[in-house]
């Protein structure tokens, strides 16, 4: 072998070797995704978050929210408002990294995310919704007694579903405007605890909340390979573990909400706090779509490729992504 | 080619099918938390199950929500109402009006021209969507896309879209997307024909 070709053959294994140990990383690295304004984006190996999208945000450093003043008869309000406080707590305290791609283990230092949620204090509408034009609350809803819209109708899928979250904001901007956590207290449906040893906990309230406030906050499900994530997609009756966000869950707020990012503290709900359901007038505005003017399948073209390459490019992506 | 290959290749030609080996079959988005429905929890809970395509659809706001009508073709009736050439229209949660976009954690997505099992039930009386409109059962866990790998095999591919899910208390059966997840289509047809014959006969 020519000298000139060993040394080529040997560029090439190197190179060959930093890609292993670069994807090696990229497999430890911070698995957590945000949500994004895609409508409807399917995760794959190669592209496991949104990269089409916007990701969503609240612009100010804090935000309100506002538990229903019925609470539960499984958690009353002073446990109920306790519990939220704990799970916000829970996202606001935690120790960021300064490069929460990689979120390596010992980077931490940088100080906490640049959001805050504050109660602010107990609201009679019991129903999730969002007015264009008056005022709001995101509010914290139980529902002992049946699962009703705004409207009345009865909520599909009612007795399988255990918390719901609605959130409302701008397609061209990914700020958040609005959201709002439905949990289904309906004693039959649902045995919410609040309690901590282990052989009590049935649906572990704590647990619920702090994963759903992940999701208002803007997070997505992380990756199936960090299963102790907070922002993991399942959740097993007796867990309490998802209470305290994994080092990945971190990584994940600190991104959306870097330390030094500088914003105002606004907590009021968009146009102003709302005690009392509805508002506004009916909305006429509707928005079309026929085959041909959808994205359903946008950014599939990436399976088209290899799956190494498929693979550094979701890299890449995430990092371009994240910054 | 059968009736139902010739718009899935027409998908795979577009670009909006996903090959099977790079799925992890899991959603993303938002999230809500739901009890994990078996297959026969949905054969159970359905009015019809189909494979259909979704053709159209229209967004706009409910009382303080947005939810979208979307409009689909059916290709084959597993079990059930409809008929192959009929059309469905199916209401979810979300959708985008204006500049405004509202996402309900775990609903199911019907992404345009994209072939879907959908596991369908009528809207509950009270609502203000038009009479015979129906709703998928579970949200995202009715809802499996149909794709083709490298095999030409049809297969369900099921995306959770967000939801997270509980298992039932005392149930061993996988759930439903588990154990349709990467089934062949016609295998999958034949589960469901038999899960529609045993609720028949409860």
């Amino acid at each position: 072998m020519r000298r000139s070709s060993r040394r080529g053959a040997q560029n090439a294994l190197t190179a060959l070797a930093a890609a292993a140990i670069t994807l090696a990383l990229a497999g430890d690295a911070g698995a957590w995704c945000r949500t994004t304004t895609s409508k409807s984006f399917t995760p794959t190996l190669a592209k496991p978050c949104d990269d089409a999208g916007l990701p969503l945000y609240w612009s100010s450093r804090c935000v309100g929210y506002d538990v229903q003043q019925g609470a539960s008869v499984q958690v009353d309000l002073a446990t109920a408002r306790a519990t939220m406080a704990k799970a916000f707590a829970a996202w606001s305290s935690v120790d960021c990294p300064a490069d929460a791609v990689t979120c390596a283990a010992t980077d931490v230092g940088q100080g906490s995310p640049s959001i805050e949620a504050h109660d602010l204090g107990p609201v009679s509408c019991a129903c999730a919704e969002y007015n264009q034009k008056g005022g709001n609350s995101n509010s914290i809803i139980f529902l002992d007694h049946g699962w009703f819209n705004c409207d009345g109708s009865p909520k599909t899928d009612a007795d399988v579903t255990l918390a719901l979250t609605t959130v409302t904001f701008n397609t061209d901007s990914g700020e958040i405007y609005d959201a709002d956590m439905e949990i289904n207290s309906l004693p039959t449906n649902a045995k919410i605890t609040t309690t901590d040893p282990p052989a009590q906990v049935l649906y572990d309230l704590q647990s619920i909340v702090t994963h759903e406030a992940g999701h208002f906050l803007g997070l997505a499900h992380t990756q199936p390979t960090h299963p102790e994530a907070t922002m993991f997609a399942r959740y097993s009756q007796g867990e309490t573990a998802m209470r305290v966000p994994s080092r990945d869950d971190a990584c994940g707020i600190c991104a959306a909400y870097p330390p030094k990012r500088v914003t105002v503290c606004d907590d009021q709900p968009r146009r102003g706090l709302t005690d009392v359901c509805g508002g506004d007038p009916p909305a006429t505005g509707c928005h079309c779509e026929a085959p041909g003017a959808a994205g359903g399948g946008r950014g599939f073209g990436l399976a088209a490729i290899g799956a190494l390459a498929a693979l550094v490019t979701g890299v890449i992506a995430r990092r371009r992504r994240r910054g | 080619m059968s009736r139902f290959a010739r718009p899935l290749v027409l998908a795979l030609a577009l670009g909006v099918a996903t090959p099977l080996a790079l799925s992890l079959g899991e959603g993303a988005a938002q999230a809500s938390t739901s009890i994990a429905l078996t297959v026969q929890d949905l054969v159970d809970r359905s009015d019809a199950i189909v494979v259909a395509i979704p053709k159209s659809r229209v967004s706009r706001w409910e009382s303080g929500k947005i939810v979208t009508y979307t409009t689909v073709s059916i290709d084959t009736s597993v079990s059930g109402a409809g008929k192959a050439g009929d059309t469905f229209v199916v209401r979810t949660l979300g959708g985008t009006v204006d500049k405004l976009g509202q996402q309900v954690a775990g609903e199911a997505s019907l992404p345009l021209d994209v072939p879907l099992m959908l596991f369908l039930r009528p809207l509950p009386a009270g609502t203000a969507a038009p009479a015979g409109t129906r709703h998928v059962v579970g949200m995202a866990q009715g809802a499996f896309r149909v794709t083709v790998g490298k095999d030409k095999i049809a297969r369900l591919e099921a995306h959770l879209d967000g939801l997270s899910l509980v298992p039932q208390a005392g149930v061993t059966e996988p759930a439903a997307h588990v154990a349709l997840g990467g089934q062949a289509l016609a295998d999958a047809t034949t589960t469901l024909r038999k899960a529609w014959a045993k609720r028949a006969a409860k």
